[in-house]
């Protein structure tokens, strides 16, 4: 039976392949995104991220108790039915506890993308455009701020913010500026020579739409993966910071408090209490690093149209 | 060569300034009043008002900027707000058992990563490289600091081989210093160790690949003398950068792995002062910690300009 004219069949095979084979040809994030789908290591991050996902956004629905709910004659329990990880040492249930801190893991790592990366990339496509001063000052700061590795910025910055989970994600996407920066101007100092810019160029195209429009499109690819590992980054600056105190205050729970709460429980055995908030992080850790595998292999010209 | 040297000397010198500008003012963005946090809050006025004389406190804050840079170049960075002595001492201090740290974590991941990555890229998909990928994911994974938890636990709780927080120094006892030390400089080198295995691998295959290899072998040079001569000299000028570059952030994460195992240091130094918003102690420590960072930098660019001669000129 012919479908009426005018209809997209729905539920036939062969459309719909052709179906989405028209929206990759169409967007090209549906076709990185499609990619990433397909391979075995971005199959496995977007598993992972999904559910963990889920945990961050219904964390109140999802828990079976309050992350700060202390119940009765709970104290630490090693796991069972009631309670799959167990309880701490002030009868709290470990696994809601956990999905609390993998939103606050997400929460930062995602905000700290979400201010970081729309700054330092407008900074470095500039810098990468128009070179010359531009380019000479924007580098000097940028050389600057990266001439304290790892963590120690965000002692600085906590240090004038003061603690807290907010003050963490600030840091954390000051922190993302001069990466970004650095690597959206190489980008830029790549494409602006291409004849694509060039004939965009001539037909009269100023410099925002050549940025905007153009050259975007064509460096995505690069500044996708880098925030997949800068959000990997960012998850471990969060724990790493809230276990040495400079993060949120007790009693919020994160993967680094659950973690300096369980170390001097260690000797007593109880190790439902490290093993959880370890498994959890680093669960997240691997899913992002797949996943900017993923993007890699889903976008380098190499393995492409295989 | 000669200018090669005087370029990067001089870029290195205003990255440093830079840096000491940068952390100045940013610190002065702390809210609080240094002169009350030394005095304490019962003082009078008139003490707080002498003490932020002594401090030069009064002074425009460029001028203090330069007071500040002229004192730490003589290795003056004057007093903490909060530890009751002069932030010059307290390092002193707080070096040895740093330093004692961040050297053998980074022998550690040199001694251990380097020969994991030249396995691994001369068998690829062999015993080798599965271990180093093995333990690259792991790294992946398990940040420093949960690392060193878990060598807590697993070698000092359910083993009891080894003690499990403090310090010895090694010129009071060396082989008690050494068991204390184990630890913490496995949970600080993992990271870098298994940073320079990937890039090792992929440089050894890379080099393995190129005609000069294929000509050698074709010459009738045993397989060992194509490796070592030819091959390996090659593959590791590189590793230079990628080595350097590492003892950065080894050292930032020295800082979390020196409290996890509760050693003295900088770390539990530098957490004190952002904790007491002690702007005096943390601009110190920072400029110090950015120095020996670029100080180490241009030792490598120079030691490539010097392995490759190449680099020199571009």
């Amino acid at each position: 039976m012919a479908d009426a004219p005018g209809r997209v069949p729905l539920f036939r095979a062969q459309s719909f392949r052709a179906q989405v084979l028209a929206w990759r040809q169409q967007s090209q994030w549906f076709d990185v995104a499609y990619r990433v789908a397909r391979e075995r290591r971005g199959q496995i991050a977007l598993v992972i991220l999904g559910v963990f996902l889920v945990c961050a956004l219904f964390a109140n629905q999802i828990a079976p108790y309050g992350y700060d709910e202390q119940l009765r004659g709970a104290k630490l329990l090693s796991p069972s039915w009631a309670h799959p990880f167990g309880t701490d040492e002030i009868s709290r249930d470990l696994l809601s506890r956990i999905i609390h801190g993998i939103r606050v893991s997400l929460f930062v790592g995602a905000g700290s993308i979400a201010i970081g990366m729309p700054i330092g990339v407008a900074v470095g496509y500039t810098a990468g455009y128009f070179g010359r001063w531009t380019d000479a000052i924007a580098m000097r700061l940028i050389d600057t701020m990266l001439a304290f590795p790892g963590i120690l910025t965000a002692l600085v910055v906590l240090a004038v913010l003061g603690t807290g989970t907010r003050e963490v994600a600030i840091t954390l996407g000051i922190g993302a500026v001069p990466v970004f920066a650095r690597l959206a101007r190489g980008q830029m100092l790549q494409e602006k020579e291409r004849d694509y810019v060039m004939a965009a160029r001539t037909l009269g195209a100023g410099p925002i739409r050549i940025i905007m429009r153009h050259v975007s499109i064509n460096t995505l690819p690069p500044l996708m993966i880098q925030a997949a590992l800068y959000m990997a980054f960012a998850v471990i600056a969060e724990a790493s910071l809230s276990f040495l105190g400079l993060g949120a205050s007790r009693p919020t729970a994160t993967i680094g408090l659950i973690l300096n709460a369980a170390r001097p429980f260690l000797t007593l055995g109880a190790w439902w209490f490290i093993l959880t908030p370890i498994a959890a992080l680093a669960l997240m850790l691997i899913a992002l690093n797949f996943l900017a595998d993923a993007i890699l292999e889903a976008t380098s010209p190499y393995v492409r149209n295989k | 060569m000669g200018s090669f040297l005087i370029r990067r000397l001089v870029q290195g010198i205003v990255t440093v300034v830079l840096a000491s500008i940068l952390v100045f003012f940013v610190m002065r963005l702390i809210p609080g009043d240094p002169a009350l946090l030394l005095v304490g809050t019962d003082a009078s006025a008139e003490d707080v008002e002498r003490v932020r004389e002594q401090l030069g406190l009064n002074e425009p804050l460029v001028q203090q900027y330069f007071d500040w840079l002229a004192g730490a170049v003589r290795g003056d960075f004057g007093p903490s707000f909060t530890k009751g002595a002069e932030v010059g001492n307290l390092m002193r201090v707080a070096l040895i058992p740093s330093a004692e740290l961040a050297v053998a974590g980074y022998v550690f991941a040199l001694a251990f990563g380097i020969p994991l990555g030249i396995v691994a890229g001369l068998k690829p998909g062999g015993p080798g490289d599965y271990a180093a990928t093995g333990f690259t994911m792991f790294t992946l994974g398990i940040p420093n600091f949960v690392l060193g938890i878990i060598l807590i636990w697993v070698l000092a709780v359910l083993l009891g081989w080894l003690p499990i927080t403090g310090r010895v120094g090694i010129d009071e006892d060396p082989g008690e210093a050494l068991k204390f030390l184990v630890m913490p400089m496995i949970a600080v080198g993992a990271g870098t160790a298994a940073v320079l295995a990937r890039f090792v691998r992929a440089s050894i295959m890379e080099t393995l690949n190129q005609d000069y290899v294929r000509t050698a072998r074709a010459k009738g040079l045993r397989e060992r003398s194509v490796v070592m001569r030819h091959a390996m000299r090659n593959a590791l000028i590189p590793v230079i950068t990628v080595a350097a570059l590492q003892i950065g952030f080894l050292i930032s994460g020295a800082v979390i792995v020196e409290v996890v195992f509760a050693r003295p240091g900088f770390g539990s130094l530098l957490i004190g002062g952002v904790v007491g918003r002690d702007y005096q102690l943390i601009q110190g420590m920072l400029v110090v910690l950015v120095t020996v960072f670029v100080v180490v930098n241009t030792l490598a660019d120079v030691a490539y300009g010097l392995a490759d001669p190449r680099i020199r000129v571009s």
